[in-house]
């Protein structure tokens, strides 16, 4: 996928300018480009007086190349006009001025380009004109994802969540998200639409009831469903993706056993008796799972019933009535009924951030000093490798009118830090004690006194400018900038059109900068992946307050 | 008995917490101090055995008990269909069942009652026959003008219901079709149905027709672009359609269902233009809100919110578009600070039709007093309800601690409606007065578009009746008990029912003091009770009985 900017360029300058025709065009799909093998139909001017043009083209599926009729075609050009593309799949706009235009295409069952990327819709741009010619419009077919499960009595399973996941890079780093959940009819059916082309992995379960699964149940000891990733398995680690290309309709058919559910039982204490408890079990992947739970205040007891067997996080968390939180992390390992389990729920922490600005530039003292400013935004990362990484922000305490920033409500446990400065400045360095939090995870251990980030700013940053290029052709990219320090989140930032690139604000430091095609599909905050790019690498030492130039060439994804 | 939890629940229940492991080895006994609840789950239909159906036993008591439902026990069916419960202490239990194709039923269930099971020394707990329904379908398909899959789309099912002993036609279940354009409504109890469908053209661009030229400059906010030539053959809508080929539900085919039955219900939409209507709101202040929807009442229960686009082309005057031509209600919202006001009217779409709401008499609001005459103060959760005698439409709002209540959220059409308090279940109806409004019974007749004022004079005291229904001196199980006012015409909310248990026995609560019939019918679950016509033939064979406030009475009862 080519980055927006790369699109604009090309396509402006390959409608437009005839040089440029020469250039090997790379078919881009849902985007326009000049249909070459039809030259006769040229559009020409309906009536050159008023100077009025007459937009032409056609919509094809990107995998068959077939036309597809009835597509909703909609140029913006000085006003809106939409039309559906006929049994040919063509269409014509006419009485247009000349112009850029935005075109978008769209049709149920198709994706545009850019639909991939959720803030923008399949667009893109042609030229209306004296010399305009007819564009060639690609949308990509969906992908479904469909099925049935049974029991190994053969009995179809009713009423069980199935769930897609797909692994994408957040920051470079891979992160589980879930796109789309589905529920088996009576017939154990599933079915799961308008899938954009991918890695998908989808698991089944866990029964919410296992009064959905008669056969299998029995007195003593319910039987149900357990969350299982496909093919088999129940840890996400281990499960296959299932690939889907544009236009795949796959059919995953399951065969699931019923396991003995367990009690998970005991006692809670340390909470407040007019606040509520709330419970949660998570697995191994860090996923929360819909297990009812019962909590008795009056007697501190709480019992889970219908747990399958399999390692756990039993979650608790309470408010302490006075505006703060209580929590409690156990350990569970399930493989019959559990009781006499203990929760013992303790305060979160409150982190209080002292930051410091040393201004050495004229006019930057104001980002040490300004009332209710703060220089840097600070986020707790969890650490762990769930669904859903959670953040913990920053907030504004007032104490004695004097502001300050806080990190509220932390829970015991291990947390990547990032400090993102709100002004032309740098972080020169956070420490949590002796920890320096620049190169290592911040430990929140239970119940512990509320000792302060202390977070030290610069304003002596340095910049970086160059030109990225491939076999001596400036071309458009992506910047990394990938600091030293570890826990550092690399910066990223794309090209203009002719391959410049201008990244200010740096930390002075030894960096590794690196020009990619798609910086969405690299896993950069993995040395192991990122090593292999690294012979593409320039190495640059910042020193404060330095501008430095460097020239790069680009490093292919996946190559 | 009345069962009035969601059979849901029930099955919930039995989860909560492992049943009691029966006594191990119990000392034989010469009086058994616990007994047997067997009997085998049939179809109804075909008395075919069903294996691999939960059957799931729950005490009675707790059922009224919010707070305790850790209770209930589960037994699955072996291949002949047959269940038990050992160990079973003494006391009423409400059985209900579930196998996959079938609906969730309780044993002999009809409406909301159930045939409780009565278990102690001489009682039959044993060889119970649960007839199960198989659940029937429909599904269907729905298609464009083009033939291609119409996904998304809104597919609406009606059940032709029998409840309050009058016939109504329901919205029950609501789903949208999938990529391919097909839904599915399952595990449906026999009866009639009707199938409706709102979607709209996936492609459908409406755009705005009106311009309005204020201090010589198009005003034009949001951006909104004008529709050009282009433009007007995709300015369609799908109107509601009903199947097959109906616009509306007299003109809909029902589709009657038996059990197991598989019904297919296939839609082709054909658009329709939509209509581009000016309104006229009121002028608003910095601290309102106005905002306009365009309903259509479906059905008895059902007002369904049109997919209307309504652009602001001025202040206090909107283009609404987006619907087909027809008669449809303009709702007008104003929100006035943390307050919401909804007006509804009845107008007709057509094109360049225009709407002033401005100054359109407001209909009639209802309030009132309720007052207790004992000049006790009301709970916090005092309701009361109207239903319109027509429509069978019924409106709740909330009572003051001092007794004021007001129906301001629903603005009424003229006609008779009947006042019943919700909350408290002991306070009863004596009498209603009004100085602007014709009252009788419990009914009022609103005649103008005058707003009226009732007062509802009100009682503590409800009496109770329990009893036994006998057939031939043998207890009867599983007869409809009807409780009837002695004017059966004007007084609905007068009516008890009940569903007598194994031993025969029923219990009405809540029973407003005065003269009544009692009635045992047996198989008289399908009667149009509520029709004067229709039980007026079973009143001579009833027990006639007098309920004085706070009374509770026995009463036997024989079967007809």
């Amino acid at each position: 996928m080519l980055p927006r900017t790369v699109l604009f360029a090309l396509l402006t300058t390959s409608l437009l300018a005839e040089p440029y025709f020469e250039l090997p065009l790379p078919v881009i799909v849902g985007s326009v480009y000049p249909e070459t093998h039809d030259s006769s139909s040229l559009v020409s001017p309906q009536n050159s007086n008023d100077d009025k043009y007459s937009l032409r083209g056609s919509v094809v599926n990107s995998l068959t190349g077939e036309p597809l009729r009835g597509v909703l075609v909609q140029v913006y050009l000085n006003g809106q006009s939409s039309m559906l593309t006929g049994p040919d799949g063509r269409f014509q706009f006419d009485n247009l001025p000349a112009g850029q235009s935005t075109i978008t295409v769209r049709k149920p069952g198709f994706f545009g380009e850019d639909d991939f990327q959720p803030s923008e819709r399949g667009q893109s741009l042609a030229a209306t004109g004296p010399n305009s010619s007819p564009v060639v419009l690609k949308l990509i077919p969906e992908g479904v994802i469909y099925g049935h499960i049974i029991d190994d009595d053969g009995e179809p399973i009713e009423g069980l969540p199935v769930e897609l996941l797909v692994q994408h890079l957040q920051n470079g780093r891979k992160a589980w998200e879930q796109r789309t959940g589905a529920v088996t009819d009576e017939e154990g059916n599933f079915r799961m639409a308008e899938l954009p082309p991918g890695n998908y992995f989808l698991s089944a379960g866990p029964s919410r009831n296992p009064v959905t699964f008669p056969a299998k149940l029995a007195q003593p000891g319910a039987q149900g469903i357990p969350l299982v990733y496909y093919p088999t398995g129940s840890d996400l680690a281990a499960a296959a993706p299932i690939s889907i290309a544009p236009g795949k309709k796959a059919e995953i058919n399951f065969t699931l056993s019923p396991q003995p559910l367990y009690r998970v039982s005991g006692t809670i204490s340390g909470y407040s008796p007019s606040e509520s408890v709330s419970l949660l079990l998570r697995n191994s992947a860090g996923i929360p799972l819909a297990y009812n739970s019962r909590f008795d205040s009056a007697r501190g007891s709480f019992h889970i019933p219908w747990v399958p067997p399999g390692a756990y996080t039993l979650e608790a968390d309470a408010p302490d009535g006075h505006g703060h939180s209580l929590t409690a992390a156990v350990p569970l390992t399930v493989n019959a009924d559990v009781s006499g389990v203990h929760v013992i729920l303790l305060p979160t922490v409150n982190i209080p951030i002292r930051m410091s600005v040393i201004t050495s530039r004229t006019g930057t003292e104001r980002f040490g000093e300004q009332e209710n400013y703060f220089p840097a935004y600070v986020q707790l990362v969890a650490r762990n490798d769930g669904l859903s990484e959670r953040r913990y922000g920053s907030q504004q305490v007032v104490e004695t009118g004097a502001s300050s920033l806080e990190l509220q409500n932390i829970a015991p446990g291990i947390y990547r830090v990032e400090v993102n400065p709100t002004g032309p400045l740098y972080v020169q360095s956070a420490m949590f004690g002796t920890t320096n939090l620049l190169e290592s995870d911040l430990s929140v251990a239970p119940g512990s006194s509320p000792q302060p980030i202390e977070i030290t700013l610069r304003d002596d940053v340095a910049s970086l400018s160059g030109t990225v290029s491939l076999d001596n052709r400036p071309l458009s990219a992506t910047i990394l900038a990938i600091s030293e320090h570890a826990s550092a989140t690399p910066r990223m930032q794309p090209t203009d059109a002719a391959g410049g690139f201008q990244l200010s604000f740096l930390s002075p430091g030894m960096y590794k900068i690196l020009a990619v095609d798609h910086p969405d599909r690299l896993e950069y905050s993995n040395p192991e992946i990122l090593r292999k790019y690294l012979s593409k690498a320039r190495e640059v030492v910042l020193l404060p307050d330095q501008s430095a130039k460097i020239d790069l060439e680009l490093a292919k994804v996946g190559e | 008995m009345l069962v009035q939890k969601l059979l849901a629940v029930l099955f919930l229940m039995t989860f909560f917490q492992r049943a009691p492991v029966p006594p191990a080895s119990p000392p034989a006994p010469v009086t058994p101090s616990t007994f047997r609840i067997s009997g085998r789950v049939m179809d109804a239909i075909t008395g075919q055995p069903l294996a691999r159906a939960s059957v799931v036993l729950n005490p009675s008591n707790p059922l009224n008990n919010p707070n305790s439902p850790d209770s209930g026990r589960v037994e699955v069916t072996d291949a002949e269909g047959v269940f038990a419960f050992a160990g079973v202490p003494p006391g009423k239990y409400v059985l209900s069942a579930r196998r996959r194709g079938y609906i969730d039923q309780m044993y002999q269930q009809h409406e909301s009652f159930t045939t409780a099971i009565i278990v102690g020394p001489g009682c039959e707990s044993e060889n119970l026959i649960f007839g199960l329904r198989a659940g029937a379908s429909i599904s269907g398909d729905l298609v464009d003008e083009s033939d291609d899959p119409i996904r998304h789309a809104d597919v609406m099912l009606y059940h032709q219901l029998f409840t309050g002993g009058k016939r109504r036609t329901l919205l029950v279940r609501r789903v949208n079709t999938n990529d391919e354009g097909h839904y599915h409504f399952s595990a449906l109890s026999p009866g009639t149905y009707f199938v409706a469908v709102l979607a709209q053209p996936w492609y459908a661009q409406h755009g705005v027709r009106h311009h309005v030229k204020q201090e010589n400059q198009d005003v034009n906010e949001g951006g909104l672009q004008p529709l050009n030539e282009q433009n007007q053959s995709l300015d369609v809508v799908y109107p509601i359609a009903f199947y097959s080929n109906a616009s509306d539900l007299p003109g809909a085919a029902p589709i009657a269902l038996r059990s197991g039955d598989l019904a297919i219900a296939d839609f082709r939409m054909r658009p329709v233009p939509a209509m581009h209507v000016l309104v006229k709101t009121p002028a608003t202040d910095s601290n309102q809100g106005t905002g306009v929807a365009v309903t259509q009442t479906v059905a008895d229960n059902d007002t369904i919110f049109l997919p209307a686009q309504v652009n602001q082309l001025a202040p206090g005057l909107m283009e609404v578009t987006g619907v087909p031509q027809g008669r449809f209600n303009l709702v007008l919202n104003t929100q006035h600070g943390n307050a919401m006001t909804h007006r509804s009217q009845s107008v007709q779409i057509q094109n360049d039709a225009e709407v002033d709401v401005t100054r359109s008499t407001s209909p009639p609001v209802v309030s009132g007093v309720l007052r207790v005459d004992d000049g006790s103060p009301l709970p916090q959760s005092a309701r009361v309800r109207l239903r319109s005698s027509a429509a069978g439409e019924f409106f709740d709002t909330a009572v003051s601690g001092t007794g004021e209540f007001s129906f301001k959220e629903n603005p009424l059409e003229p006609g008779n409606y009947e006042i019943m308090i919700i909350e408290p279940q002991g306070l009863f109806i004596r009498s209603l007065s009004s100085a602007t409004a014709k009252t009788s019974g419990r009914s009022f007749e609103i005649a103008t578009s005058h707003d009226v004022s009732i007062t509802i004079n009100a009682s503590k005291g409800n009496g109770r009746i329990t009893g036994v229904a006998f057939k031939k001196d043998k207890p009867a199980p599983g007869v409809m008990i009807v409780l009837a006012p002695l004017d059966l015409k004007s007084n609905p909310a007068l009516f008890r029912r009940d569903q007598s248990d194994s031993d025969g026995s029923f219990a009405l609560h809540f029973v407003v003091p005065g003269r009544y019939t009692l009635l045992a019918i047996e198989d008289g679950w399908d009667l149009e009770w509520a029709d004067p016509s229709v039980l007026q033939r079973y009143i001579a064979g009833g027990e006639s009985v007098q309920i004085a406030p706070n009374q509770e009475t026995e009463v036997s009862v024989k079967v007809q």
